[in-house]
């Protein structure tokens, strides 16, 4: 039997009652819906997925009927795409064993997708909260949490607002996965940068004292972006330019400002650290955040030297749909790297990663 | 997890069978492993060294915990033994608990690097056959016949149970190999070997001259021989690229058995060192071939199996390459059941018993220690 989740109202922090159909605070009478039995607190109708809305439809009515997997490898049937990666993989969430996790931990994943990192956790946590702003996401993983019958993963739709429906400390792990650059595009009243620290400190509060915060991220200054990979507003080359330049191109060229703002390891953790946070960790993920092979400690450059000279070929071999994926990127850091390496500069590449892990505490 | 098991590591360190002094800290490494591997693998850097000195195993579920539990038996056996073979190198195992309600496996990390793309296939495979023929001389054991055979048979039974697209005449074909097994085998015991399982060459790392052969979890300690050569031959000379195409495959499989050329040709030079090396007939080569790629074709059906129940998709695609098929088709459709049958349909140009040339590689391998220098390596 699943136990109801303790939920407060995100405008005053009082525990929010259940009925059949919503959730009501009792200090100031908001009501918050409960579609099919799923608490929403979304201000609009959002979507953003791999698939197209009519797509995903299709998906949800299948999965009901068929059962998940067949819904994702049968209808959804990804030819040439990764989407099943995205969806089934639980490898995806390997940086979970580099937490202090245990079957007591309260987990909150922000932004989740599909799911598959709250599902990796749900095995070794007690408690997974798994919020989205794109209702059909949550839906689908709440079908997909009833028909394995894991009963400690709560799916919530909810997450365009920079206020969250629970109590202060309440999280062992708040999980930002593809999630921090996106909270300038979410919050256009304020500076980007501004809206990311505001939306930090947010989940600070929510953390235990000792609780930790991990985000996956990519790299400002990553290899992928310095030879020409699009940034997410779709222009290459704008995030490495200063913002205001980056700005005046991005409304030039799409008529939108530039708002997902990303950063080097310095701009991370200077970020973080005006957020509250403290022990910073950095990990290389290689050959991307989404699909890490490797998670590489950035700390000094011993380990990565290791991973240069001896893992190497580990990486370049991939599997097919990795090196067709990254064909370009793979060639232009083989030759990179092979560059680096006779001028004996190797060590400076772990500042090129395409993406991180970074695990920051509140202390 | 990590942060807990280096608690528990650094608190037990004097205890453990350790050849370094206890650190102040560690630091992990991880390494993404196939989805039928079941455990996510992590390598253990102590204080500033520059090599790692663990490989830290976790287990996703109670299938990878019963896998690691193996490893660590089999292991721990070699430990026990002092198991000694010339040229080869194995982890020793450190540590094996249950951390935070997963089962965790921590032996030695292997020395070197990763065996490569395959860039000196005539080195690689007569460096990998001299070391599998002294691994299998020093494991060697005798095993009632009864016993070697009686699995032979249920081989047979199990692929036709579970592959019912297999046609009358394939399973003829693969009943006489079975035949001719048995035959083979001893009146009253025969001589079985350890086997690694799963000797592809990302589980062969390289240093001077030295090979370690690391993870263990498919192994077994009295099985039939040629099996990991068997393995490391059919896996070898794929490039990344075709890995997980069918088409790839099956193209690679018949350069390597049918077509006489240079791949076909250090193959079978190591096969029949190997086999000269063990005193195993070359005529019994085939029989055991078709045997492996059926063991091969039942494994590998259970772990895709076990992947689909936790969420997989199987990496398999159509025979054309381009197109994902359904999953439980890509299951039924699976890679060592296309080798086997392919062997089955072409088997009588199968090249390996009328190979020509083995009084050019007669080299007994065992009793003689390697030739190979620390610098062809």
């Amino acid at each position: 039997m699943k136990e109801t989740l303790s939920l407060v109202c995100p405008a005053c922090k009082i525990m929010l009652n259940y009925f059949d159909d919503h959730l009501a605070c009792s200090n100031c009478l908001a009501r918050y819906p409960q579609r099919e039995g799923i608490p929403s607190f979304a201000e609009n109708d959002f979507y953003w997925n791999e698939i197209s809305r009519p797509d995903m439809q299709n998906v949800i009515e299948a999965a009901k009927s068929q059962g998940w997997p067949s819904a994702v490898y049968d209808v959804l049937n990804p030819a040439g795409s990764e989407v099943h990666a995205t969806v089934g993989d639980e490898r995806r969430a390997d940086w979970k064993y580099l937490l202090p996790l245990s079957p007591d931990s309260r987990v909150l994943d922000l932004g989740c997708g599909w799911g598959a990192a709250a599902i990796a956790l749900s095995q070794i946590c007690g408690q997974v909260v798994a919020m989205d702003a794109t209702w059909e996401r949550v839906q689908f993983l709440d079908i997909r949490c009833r028909q394995d019958q894991i009963d400690n993963l709560y799916p919530i739709h909810g997450g365009d607002t920079l206020t969250f429906p629970f109590p202060d400390g309440y999280f062992d792990l708040v999980v930002l996965v593809g999630v921090l650059e996106w909270f300038g595009e979410s919050y256009p009243g304020l500076a980007p940068r501004e809206a990311q620290l505001k939306a930090l400190h947010n989940l600070w509060r929510l953390l235990k004292p000792g609780g930790h915060l991990y985000i996956a991220i990519e790299n400002r200054f990553g290899y992928d972006y310095l030879i020409g990979r699009p940034d997410h507003n779709g222009i290459p080359f704008v995030g490495l330019l200063p913002r205001r330049l980056a700005d005046w191109l991005s409304r030039w060229h799409t008529g939108q400002p530039f708002r997902t703002y990303q950063y080097s390891m310095w701009g991370y953790q200077k970020l973080l650290q005006t957020a509250g946070f403290d022990q910073i960790q950095f990990y290389g993920d290689l050959p991307q955040y989404r699909h890490p092979h490797f998670y590489i400690p950035l700390k000094g450059d011993i380990i990565f030297n290791y991973f240069l000279t001896h893992l190497w070929e580990l990486f370049v071999a991939g599997t097919p749909e990795r090196v067709r994926e990254y064909r370009w990127a793979f060639r232009m850091a083989k030759i990179g790297v092979s560059i680096a390496r006779r001028l004996h500069l190797g060590s400076l590449a772990r500042y090129l990663v395409p993406g991180f892990s970074i695990i920051a505490q509140r202390i | 997890m990590l942060p807990e098991l280096t608690q528990r590591l650094l608190a037990q360190w004097p205890n453990l069978p350790m050849d370094r002094q206890r650190p102040n800290k560690l630091s992990f490494l991880g390494m993404r492993t196939r989805v039928e591997a079941g455990y996510a693998l992590f390598l253990a850097f102590a204080d500033s060294d520059n090599v790692p000195w663990g490989m830290v195993k976790i287990a996703r579920g109670s299938t990878a915990a019963t896998y690691l539990q193996r490893e660590w038996n089999i292991l721990s056996h070699f430990q026990k033994y002092k198991l000694d073979v010339p040229g080869v190198s194995l982890p020793r195992p450190i540590f094996n608990e249950v951390v935070s309600g997963a089962r965790i496996v921590v032996t030695t990390a292997p020395p070197g690097q990763a065996m490569g793309i395959g860039n000196s296939p005539a080195r690689d495979l007569a460096t990998l056959a001299d070391r599998l023929a002294q691994f299998a001389y020093a494991t060697r054991a005798a095993q009632p016949a009864w016993m070697v055979r009686q699995e032979l048979k249920n081989s047979f039974e199990q692929l036709g149970n579970t592959f019912a697209g297999l046609s009358d005449r394939e399973m003829k074909v693969f009943e006489g190999w079975i035949t001719q097994g048995c035959e083979m085998i001893g009146d009253t015991q025969t001589e079985v070997i350890a086997t690694h399982g799963n000797l592809h060459r990302q589980n062969i790392w390289l240093q001077r001259g030295q090979i370690a052969i690391i993870n263990w979890e498919h192994g077994d300690l009295a099985s039939f021989p040629l099996f990991d050569l068997f393995i490391f031959v059919t896996t070898y000379s794929l490039p990344p690229e075709s890995r997980g195409s069918l088409a790839g495959y099956l193209h690679t499989f018949r350069e390597m058995y049918f077509i006489e050329g240079p791949t076909t040709d250090l193959v079978c030079q190591a096969i029949v060192s190997y086999c000269q090396a063990l005193n195993f007939p070359l005529d019994g080569v085939l029989s055991h071939f078709g045997i492996f790629l059926a063991q091969a074709a039942l494994k590998e059906y259970e772990q895709l199996l076990i992947a689909a129940e936790r969420g997989y998709l199987p990496l398999l695609r159509n025979s054309d390459g381009t197109r994902r098929q359904p999953y439980r088709q890509s299951i039924k459709n699976q890679l060592w059941l296309n080798l086997l049958r392919f062997l089955i349909k072409e088997h009588t140009s199968f090249k390996l018993t009328t190979y020509g040339r083995s009084q050019n590689v007669s080299q007994f391998i065992v009793t003689q220690p390697s030739n190979i220098s620390a610098e062809q390596l």
